[in-house]
């Protein structure tokens, strides 16, 4: 890590996977422990890291993140805090999905940790049906299984249709 | 960070993917994605994940594995409290049927009637014993033989546990273990002289001697690795469930804790031990008491008087046997640090009572009668494996 201190300065370029190219400061590229790893074992000696599974918008949200996070030795816990919910809320499902998948893929905890806790707070009131239209799971129950499941859970569901 | 390219479409995030086809691709994604489904699931409360096993098998089956039950319920170990099950008792034939007190209005409660498969050849019933942390002991007198059973409400699921050689000596049986410290629980029978202990971790019954324990007939509290009793003339005696160790507490010498017919009340609440009882010459006032995390005294955290509470219900004074008005069945924190709930049952009706401001709610479910005898269960939803 001390050489990511002495050459605060240096950037590198990540690619989004639309093609458009980011200069990020090396210090917030940090954040993310897969770029980390890159960084220290020197795989990154190509002018441009391509994020294959990034788009532009996903990534330039994880990148705000990241630069908040990276510069927060100065600021306080409760700043970062209001920050993070600041950062997703109005946030959408889809806009979520693509935070979590990038926050996975770059290996960046906080930020899928609080990704994931948003989805997990929108989800939590919703009927099981509207979870399902959500994830797009398909429903692999028979009519007369999916009833046998929710009777035997009457009490979770008082108040849902 | 700089943006290289030319492109001035600003980042969005209210619009990022929002139409339905747009984050199809997406969310099957992350629903084909076992550690990603995982880690958003375990976030939501159990009863979520209760309802949400209704959203397909593969669901059901991540939901109710033991690695994602064990992983929930050791990152949320402190669900609070959302209600009591309770035995009323028939005045007219003393039999005992279960029912529910429900803390957050008209939420049910899950019912036990999953554990009548359990029953007995001459038709007897389980009887609950203790429930802590979500789980709940029965035991189970069949026969001539007893035998217990753990289950966990909120997912169905119980255990038989294997016979051991408890005392034949009549026994109390208890519950301990803490989610947030280990993934395992134990069963502990306290008899005259003998303590047995189950453990859940390598499936099998030990056994310590102990001398001279004298409690008083109001049940235990499991607490910070211990079970709690208080003892006559003032102390407290603690058995250490890991050390299997039997430990007498010297008795603060103030406050004075009164004899055990005048408490009300012995529980855990807000990670600390509290007591109720009696205030001296005032039937319808008590104190409220918490212990010093480090055993050193008992402090009086609030007087409480019912005189207001019993005139808007007057059948508080019409006591029956087992009544002084009013038992307190259950003490949880308010919204506020400092404040403290009481659920009370009076005659017919269950209330909680609000310290600060003195405001109650009448509860539904349980219908105390005059020969309630006022044991209550309290439930939180936990999937914790058994």
């Amino acid at each position: 890590m001390a050489s990511s201190i002495e050459n605060n300065n240096e950037k590198l370029t990540l690619k989004s996977s639309d093609g458009e190219e980011f200069l990020v400061e090396k210090h917030v590229a940090l954040q993310s422990t897969l770029l980390q790893n890159m960084l220290d074992s020197d795989c990154s000696s190509a002018d441009v890291i391509p994020l294959p599974k990034i788009d532009a918008r996903t990534l330039a949200l994880v990148l705000g993140y990241c630069k908040k996070h990276a510069d927060a030795s100065s600021s306080k816990q409760g700043e970062l805090n209001s920050f993070d919910s600041e950062f997703l809320k109005d946030m959408d499902m889809g806009a979520l999905f693509n935070l979590v998948l990038a926050a996975n893929f770059m290996e960046i905890k906080g930020l899928l940790d609080i990704a994931a806790q948003k989805i997990a707070d929108t989800i939590k009131d919703k009927p099981h049906q509207e979870v399902r239209e959500i994830f797009h799971v398909e429903n692999d129950y028979t009519p007369e299984e999916e009833a046998a499941v929710r009777e035997e859970n009457r009490w979770a569901f008082e108040g849902f249709p | 960070m700089a943006r290289k390219s030319s492109s001035n479409k600003r980042p969005n995030s209210t619009t990022g993917g929002g139409s339905p086809s747009g984050t199809s691709p997406l969310a099957e994604t992350i629903a084909n994605n076992l550690d990603l489904l995982s880690e958003i699931l375990v976030r939501l409360p159990a009863k979520s994940l209760i309802q949400f096993e209704s959203v397909s098998k593969h669901w059901m089956s991540l939901i109710s594995s033991s690695h994602f039950s064990t992983t929930h319920s050791s990152r949320n170990p402190s669900p609070s409290v959302s209600g009591l099950y309770s035995y009323e008792i028939s005045a007219s034939d003393n039999s005992k049927r279960l029912n529910t007190v429900s803390f957050r209005g008209h939420r049910n409660l899950p019912s036990l009637t999953f554990l009548d498969g359990l029953r007995g050849n001459n038709d007897s019933k389980p009887v609950i014993q203790h429930s802590l942390n979500g789980l709940i002991l029965l035991r189970h007198f069949d026969d001539g033989t007893t035998s217990y059973i753990v289950c966990n409400p909120t997912t169905k699921k119980c255990k038989t546990l294997p016979p051991g050689c408890f005392s034949k000596l009549p026994h109390l049986a208890y519950l301990a273990f803490d989610p947030s410290k280990s993934p395992h629980y134990k069963v502990v029978l306290i008899s005259m002289y003998c303590v047995d202990v189950y453990s859940s971790h390598d499936a099998s019954w030990g056994h310590v001697f102990v001398a001279d324990i004298y409690f008083t007939n109001i049940k235990g509290v499991f607490w910070n690795g211990a079970i709690h009793w208080l003892s006559d003339g003032n102390g407290l005696m603690r058995f250490d469930v890991d050390a299997m160790e039997m430990i007498a507490i010297p008795s603060p010498t103030k406050p004075k804790i009164l004899s055990s017919r005048k408490i009300l009340y012995f529980g855990e609440c807000g990670g600390r031990l509290v007591l109720a009882q009696f205030c001296s010459g005032f039937p319808m006032a008590f104190g409220l008491l918490e212990l010093d995390k480090d055993y050193s005294g008992w402090s009086v955290k609030c007087r409480v008087d019912l005189t207001r509470l019993r005139s808007e219900f007057p059948e508080m004074h019409n006591l029956g046997y087992k009544f002084f008005g009013f038992r307190v069945l259950y003490v949880l924190k308010g919204e506020k640090e400092k404040d403290f709930v009481v659920v009370l049952a009076i005659p017919g009706r269950v209330i909680s009572y609000k310290l600060r401001g003195k405001a109650w709610d009448v509860l539904p479910g349980l219908c105390p009668s005059a020969s309630y005898d006022g044991g209550a269960y309290p439930f939180v939803e936990t999937l914790f494996p058994v």
